[in-house]
């Protein structure tokens, strides 16, 4: 079984190089850790014949800065080398995210950038990511000019969570806030690569000051269909004072069922129960941190 | 395409490949290399390990483009070393050993997890490098290692999807294959 199809790569070293070839290119394919590519239905022998241009060997994109506020993180950099360099700095909802992703034999080989960037699919890193106030930034290429922008990471999705990046645009670095929470919590219930119509992944943060709920934030991502943040719940959430009745917990619960099937009806109902019951669970759990206050 | 140039065991090896051709179609058509699975799309299941540069990849998720220069290792060639004798004495002597069907994945993973947990590496927070504010990081093998958290065991074999061994053996076969790698200071 060979490949009948040519495919170009480019390996630019520089970011000078890289803009040449988007420029020059049509319609390339973006490689970074190649891993969601590769693991799509009938990758190889392929018919797409677009050019790649593999960002491994800008050196830039593999560098992790700490600022006061933020850590900044280049786009190639692997999810196992943040978890490491990030173990006594990052929040544990980050940590947590990270170390869910699968097993480090994978998490050497997929990158930060390629995470976020993932078409079709949504997986546990953007959610939390941007729960943890993230901004990238962004390289354009037009004609012959070039522009890096910086914007929260919540801007390059749309109100369905999927991505809604330009082709002549490309991330090129992370900026990740290391601030904790007092409450934070992330869940995975699926596989999210294999069962995908099953799978939940939930990260919920808040501040619990004197038992009462601040800066609620929580992101329910759907593999296949996309975020859900809850706004309109976080919202009600705010000002509340925990622990939760069961009553309380009830009436909650409804909302966010409603809101899952008002924005994603296709959500199963196994995604919708198991949503409800990470939820649930988040919401009993608020318990013990407010005796420990 | 491409053409390559690797070390296939040991072996210097020049080939001309496509360029996105994976690395577990490659030892497949090309070398004959049977492994446990060749590609299985995207579903992770660990049937295509092989070492890379020593360290453990999955093979469908491998393109031909990035093995320039590489040294790949098949788990025909890992049998001969002795990472692997040191597994495989803990395999005989707790009278536990993987099924047949995912004894090379099984095998590979605890080696990747002992080689992880021998690697230290000194890129927490006080290596952080006051001068360029960039993290420093070294990578050494000592025979020092980090306690193995259970938990991190647990997730790495989720790559494997056999069942045929309960996860406690599993985390005794690799806790025991570590002691024995201290205690006969194998690198």
């Amino acid at each position: 079984m060979y490949a009948k199809i040519d495919r170009e790569v480019l390996q630019p070293k520089n970011l000078g190089e890289l803009e040449e070839y988007i420029r020059t290119t049509q319609n390339a394919l973006i490689w970074a850790g190649g891993t969601y590519i590769m693991s799509r239905p009938g990758f190889y022998p392929e018919k797409d014949a677009r050019p790649i241009i593999y960002l491994g060997n800008i050196e830039s994109f593999s560098e992790i800065t700490k600022n006061i506020r933020t850590v900044d993180v280049g786009c190639m950099v692997n999810t196992n080398r943040l978890l490491d360099v990030g173990n006594l700095i990052f929040s544990k909802l980050l940590l947590d995210t990270l170390a869910s992703t699968t097993s480090s034999i994978v998490r050497d080989q997929d990158t930060m950038g390629g995470a976020i960037c993932t078409p079709g699919r949504r997986f546990s890193i953007p959610g939390t990511l941007i729960l943890m106030n993230t901004d990238v930034d962004i390289l354009k290429v037009e004609g012959k000019k070039h522009t890096i922008s910086k914007m929260p990471l919540r801007r390059i999705y749309d109100n369905q969570g999927q991505l809604n990046l330009e082709p002549n645009c490309l991330i090129t670095k992370l900026r990740i806030e290391f601030e904790s929470s007092d409450f934070e919590m992330f869940k995975s219930v699926g596989a999210p690569m294999r069962k995908p119509k099953s799978t939940v992944i939930c990260a919920l943060r808040c501040n619990l000051s004197s038992g009462i709920i601040s800066n609620m934030q929580l992101c329910l991502t759907f593999p296949l269909e996309g975020m859900y943040f809850a706004q309109e719940l976080c919202n009600d959430l705010e000002g509340s004072q925990v622990p939760f009745s069961l009553k309380k917990v009830l009436e909650f619960s409804e909302k966010l069922e409603e809101g899952i099937i008002a924005k994603f009806p296709s959500v199963t109902p196994l995604q919708r129960e198991r949503s409800i019951k990470i939820f649930q669970q988040a919401l009993f759990s608020m318990k013990p941190k407010i005796e420990q206050n | 395409m491409i053409k390559l140039a690797m070390t296939l065991n040991k072996t210097p090896i020049d080939l001309v490949v496509a360029e996105t051709k994976p690395l577990s179609e490659i030892l497949y058509e090309d070398f004959g290399i049977n492994l446990s699975r060749v590609n299985c799309n995207g579903r992770c299941c660990g049937g295509c390990l092989v070492l890379v540069e020593s360290i453990p990849v999955l093979g469908c998720m491998y393109p031909a483009f990035k093995l320039q220069g590489k040294t790949i290792t098949t788990f025909d060639a890992f049998m001969l070393t002795s990472h692997y004798r040191n597994i495989k004495r803990t395999y005989d002597s707790l009278g536990l050993t993987p099924c047949p069907d995912c004894y090379e994945p099984k095998t590979l993973i605890i080696e990747s997890i002992l080689l992880r947990n021998q690697i230290k590496r000194g890129n927490n927070i006080d290596s952080l490098d006051p001068n360029s504010r960039n993290f420093m990081e070294k990578k050494v093998l000592t025979n020092q290692f980090d306690d193995i958290d259970e938990q991190t065991i647990a997730d790495e074999f989720s790559l494997s999807a056999c069942k045929c061994m309960d996860p406690s053996d599993l985390l005794l076969i690799v806790k025991k294959a570590r002691e024995d790698r201290i205690k006969r200071h194998v690198r």
